[in-house]
């Protein structure tokens, strides 16, 4: 069923022509595939960057709405849907991992590669199984993390010990975010096992091949190494908590584990320092970051809840650009889907870096404004950075925690000056913001009390 | 030159012609770097003149086989080891019962459901142990000389905790050496063995005694010991006693089981195998004395004893292993062990080309021990604990019409009731019933669960499974990296390289607690991945493809001594001309009609009557099996 709108165009899901569907193939599919989809490709990400694909993409989705309105567009006859409204998108979110799988396609074909039995790629009574885990030990249902104090102290730490000259620089940063990541997870005594994190980086980078994959031995290195940490877990660490989560033979928990680690350590890291460069580029911003600061009583971890502004912040930096570009799924049985009958085996994609910056429906689309965020989620189902529904982000929570906590550190010890590039105030902010771009130079603050 | 190969590919991932090179090279791999003397050095030259019907004849004891060397491998000698004995470290608490072997009995081990061995009959099951019992025995212990295995909160074990176990004492192992104290070497009247303690040697490991001869010499039915060998011979026309009805004789110390060389752990498929051997040995006594009627009982015993024992040996290589173990590499490395890469054919019509034994065979080329001692090793021990082989619920049938005539569980066919069992049965349907009916399959999950809560003929209640991870920490065999170290294979890394079972893969590590080096040899051998065509694991295969080459090479009846002159001309023929299939149809032709055809007799048999036969895709992998071997066929 397709009911025509009042104003002539259609509501549903309108279909688009081949030349249509080319377009938007080219500019929001196929290039998120080609910038790597488990470990960044920085030569191709320049040049995509340099063809501005992503505006490309953004304009094409945006023709094609205004030509034909609805809540997405089917794309080769129905094969593929793109979908930007919030009522169809909840409808896919809401029955994710089950009628809407994400274990299909690409995504599933190479996180298979190092996570073959992760949360996200599993579906129906294993999908389940894997939640209630992962819910346990990432305690995606508390506002602060049973295990917060000392992950703070980790934070504190680490921040402590980075070794600054002039500058800042996204190695720097990377390497903060590998420590934290493996004391919070593993215990301090992993602090330094950087061939474990190398381990993973490796089978991403293999896996961004979609191809010719096979397991070997980087794989099963990879896994005993994370076993071993499970023997005797270090308490205060995160997989210390396994004991106490429900778990079957089904859960897999070492394979649980792959999934934190590149969402705390690559993921994580990229979104604090996109938000951190975003802040210092904007003074105002800046300066009522560090009165929030100033005003805190930071000694707690629950007072890290009480700093919406910088809340606001990271919600930005992760809306404006998404380290999850978009989001597939793909039928398991016919659905009906804002009103239209779609095949199963289709792919319906929710195209991230269009619907967060799609300037007809986000106010303020291409600016940092973290009051978009008092009061909670202003858009709901419209910003799915960390996703919705049953199969958003269990580890949310603890991403926003961790990301405030260093986030606060940092600029309470330093005073930050961005060098590269440059983005001055008031100016749309690019949609591409690669790390290894960034020039930031710092001065240490001599005392803590937010000086400046 | 495969080294390198190996590290990325095991042998049955490579093509076949390069995967029998690649055995063949494993093999001399492993005689090189994998036989240990426990103790004593090979006696190069003889201080002591060989008794003149030594040269001729095997010995009860397991004596003068090597003529230089007499004790070698005798009743009473040690068992010695597969890895370097300075390497061994046999278990103590708090390790050795980490995780508690009763924990991974029941979470890993227990039939779920009754998993088959498709490709075999249950006479393949009952065969292993038939010869299991030739090769090694370790006593039954001391009842006050025990381990105390802990029980998990609510196991219900019904003796409560702890689990008491024997542990090893063992006959006391003497080392071979013309001084050793032959008369401690086992009375192996099976249970009655004089307990002692065994030596320790200097690395705090300890060789136990092998109450067998360690020769495969067919001791199950001959008995290692004087004594024991006189209780089963008739002292007339050189053959064994057996009764009017086919049966051995009731064993009077202990009822219900037969009277044969080794009648531990007995059951009705054992009685059946040796009530046939013991009629074979019989049967090759007529022929003997029909053309040599001159002979002495003697002289007719010990003729027959040696055709008869070459038999079996001959049985268990080119027809039992390639049936467990259906890849063609192996039969043909098999068949190359036995008659040599040229074939049997070459050989009956030219002889042996040479000494080679990779021409013309290991049998009738020069004995050779290379460069240690033959002893059975507790390696080959652990890995042939393969007790998922026997079912749990058993059908019986009659050969004559196919009927089913009871169904009966394992604990009312075994121990004392085994004999007041099989007189209800004629010996025919029993063997028949096991032909057509499978074997559990070698994995995890697949443990008879009436071998779980086993009551022993003496009354000793025991959880086998508990047993078999205990005794292999106990005796120093290593847990199962160390071991595929040891024998030349990669260490596995994680629980995922262990199996590609995932639910089987997160039990392990559960009952682990995620040590990967703590997992038990037995757990892995069920749960590894099998190579194509295997009924056991390519680890355990590793010990197997030394041993069983070994225990031909160094025995001299099989070597330098076969030879007319010692088995006689009818004797060599006999041995090279029977099959497992022949010697059952000789004493039991009723089975002809299962039989019918069969190039392997432990392949599942014809079942006979309604027509049932193995059909559908098994069928055609059956058919594919037995077209194979009969091409191979000896």
């Amino acid at each position: 069923m397709s009911a025509g709108g009042a104003d002539g165009r259609e509501a549903g899901l309108p279909e688009a022509s081949l030349v249509e569907s080319v377009g938007v193939a080219l500019t929001g599919l196929l290039p998120t595939i080609a910038r790597g989809l488990f470990a960044p490709r920085p030569v191709v990400s320049r040049v995509l960057g340099a063809l501005d694909i992503d505006r490309r993409a953004i304009s094409a989705l945006s023709s094609l709405r205004r030509e034909r309105g609805g809540e997405g567009a089917r794309l080769f006859g129905g094969r593929l849907v793109v979908l930007w409204g919030t009522q169809a998108i909840r409808e896919v979110l809401d029955r994710s991992a089950g009628p809407y799988a994400a274990d299909a396609g690409a995504k599933g074909k190479g996180m298979s590669h190092f996570q073959p039995d992760a949360l996200t790629i599993s579906r129906g009574a294993q999908w389940r199984d894997r939640r209630v885990f992962n819910e346990s030990v990432l305690a995606a249902s508390e506002r602060v993390h049973p295990m917060a104090e000392r992950f703070l102290a980790v934070v504190g730490e680490e921040v402590e010990r980075l070794r600054i000259g002039r500058e800042l620089d996204w190695d720097e940063w990377e390497g903060l975010f590998d420590r934290v990541t493996l004391r919070v997870i593993f215990g301090d005594r992993a602090r330094e096992d950087q061939k474990l994190t190398q381990g993973l980086k490796d089978l991403m980078a293999e896996a961004n091949r979609l191809v010719g994959l096979s397991k070997g031995g980087t794989y099963f290195d990879f896994y005993g190494r994370l076993e071993g940490y499970l023997i005797d877990p270090e308490p205060g660490s995160l997989v210390a908590r396994f004991a106490d989560a429900p778990q079957t033979d089904d859960t897999r928990v070492a394979h649980q584990i792959p999934h934190w680690i590149f969402a705390m350590r690559g993921t994580l890291g990229t979104i604090t320092y996109r938000t951190l460069v975003a802040i210092v580029a904007d003074p105002d911003v800046e300066r009522r970051v560090r009165e929030e600061l100033a005003d805190a009583d930071l000694s707690a971890p629950s007072a890290l809840n009480r700093l919406d502004y910088l809340e606001g912040c990271l919600q930005e930096g992760m809306r404006l650009w998404p380290t999850t570009p978009l989001l597939a799924r793909e039928t398991t049985e016919e659905v009906t889907l804002a009103g239209e009958r779609i095949d199963e085996g289709a792919q319906v994609v929710i195209l991230n870096t269009f619907n967060h910056r799609d300037g007809e429906t986000v106010p303020r689309a291409d600016e940092l404004w973290p009051e978009r965020w008092t009061g909670g989620d202003p858009d709901p189902y419209r910003f799915n950075h960390l996703s919705h529904g049953s199969q958003d982000c269990p580890g949310g929570p603890l991403v926003s925690l961790l990301g405030k906590a260093v986030l606060t550190r940092v600029i309470e010890r330093y005073a930050l000056t961005l060098l590269e590039p440059d983005l001055p105030a008031g100016e749309p902010l690019p949609l591409t913001l690669d790390p290894v771009d960034v020039r930031l130079g710092v001065a240490e603050i001599e005392s803590t009390g937010g000086e400046v | 030159m495969f080294g390198r190969i190996n590290r990325r590919r095991q042998w049955h991932e490579l093509p076949f012609p390069i995967s029998l090179l690649n055995l063949l090279s494993l093999r001399l791999d492993l005689r090189d770097k994998n036989l240990f003397d426990s103790s004593e050095k090979i006696q190069e030259h003889g201080t002591e003149e060989p008794p003149a019907e030594a040269r001729t004849a095997r010995t009860p004891e397991g004596l003068w086989n090597d003529l230089n060397d007499p004790e070698m491998g005798s009743s009473g000698s040690s068992l010695s080891r597969n890895i370097d004995p300075r390497r061994v470290r046999p278990e103590k608490p708090p390790r050795l019962y980490d995780p508690s072997p009763r924990k991974v009995s029941l979470e890993l081990m227990t039939r779920d459901e009754f998993k088959p061995a498709t490709t075999l009959n249950v006479l393949a099951a009952a065969w292993i142990q038939f010869e299991n019992h030739n090769w090694f025995f370790h006593g039954r212990g001391e009842p006050d000389q025990v381990l105390e295995v802990p029980l998990e909160p609510g196991d219900a074990w019904p003796e409560g905790d702890p689990m008491y176990i024997r542990r090893t004492v063992s006959v006391p192992a003497h080392h071979g050496g013309a001084s050793g104290d032959r008369s401690g070497s086992a009375g192996s009247s099976a249970g009655r063995n004089g307990g002692g303690q065994s030596q320790a040697n200097g690395n705090g490991s300890i060789d136990y005694g092998n109450t067998e001869t360690h020769w495969w010499d067919a001791s199950q039915l001959y008995g290692s010991s004087q004594e024991r060998q006189n209780t089963v011979r008739s002292f007339k026309d050189g053959k064994l006693v057996l009764g009017e009805d086919g049966r051995l004789p009731d064993d009077p110390e202990q009822s219900g089981v037969d009277l044969t060389g080794f009648n531990e752990n007995w059951w009705f498929g054992l009685s059946c195998l040796h009530s046939l051997f013991a009629k074979e040995h019989n049967a090759i006594c007529d022929v003997l004395k029909r053309e040599n009627p001159r002979w002495t009982d003697q002289r007719l015993f010990d003729t027959a004893w040696l055709i008869n024992s070459a038999l079996m040996a001959k049985i268990h290589t080119v027809e039992w292993t390639p049936g467990i173990v259906n890849n063609p590499a192996l039969w043909a490395a098999m068949n190359a062990n036995w008659s040599g890469v040229l074939g049997q054919t070459i050989k009956n019509a030219f002889g042996r080309l040479g000494d080679s034994e990779l021409y013309s065979g290991i049998m009738g080329s020069p004995q050779e021990h290379h460069g240690a001692r033959f002893q059975l090793t507790e390696e080959f021990v652990s890995v042939y604990r393969m007790h998922p082989l026997i079912p749990d619920d058993w059908r019986l049938y009659s050969v004559a019409s196919g009927q089913l005539l009871d169904e009966r569980e394992f604990v009312e066919l075994q121990g004392a009731n085994t004999r007041p069992f099989m007189d209800g049965f004629d010996m025919g349907d029993l063997i028949y019933s096991m032909g057509v009916e499978h074997p559990g399959a070698i994995t995890l999950h697949n443990y008879p669960k009436a071998l779980q809560e086993h009551r022993r003929i003496d009354g000793e209640l025991m959880d086998l499974a508990t047993m078999d991870i205990i005794r292999d920490r106990e005796r120093g065999v290593p847990r199962y990296n160390d071991f595929r170290e040891e024998m030349r294979m990669p260490r596995v890394r994680s629980f995922d390289e262990l199996t590609p079972n995932k639910q089987w893969a997160e039990q392990i590590r559960r009952v682990y607690g995620n040590d990967i080096d703590k997992v038990d040899l037995q757990v892995e051998m069920y749960a590894e991945p099998l190579p194509p065509g295997f009924g056991f694991s390519d680890t355990a295969f590793r010990v197997f493809i030394l041993m069983a080459s070994r225990r031909l090479k160094s025995d001299r009846f099989f070597t330098t001594d076969f030879r007319p002159e010692v088995y006689t001309k009818t004797g060599i023929d006999w041995v090279n001309n029977t099959k497992m299939k022949d010697v059952l149809l000789r004493h039991h032709p009723e089975l002809t009609p299962a039989l019918e055809g069969m190039p392997n007799a432990f392949l599942p048999w014809h079942r006979v009557g309604d027509g049932e036969s193995p059909d559908g895709k098994l069928g055609k992998r059956l058919a594919g099996t037995r077209r194979a071997l009969s091409a191979i066929g000896s």
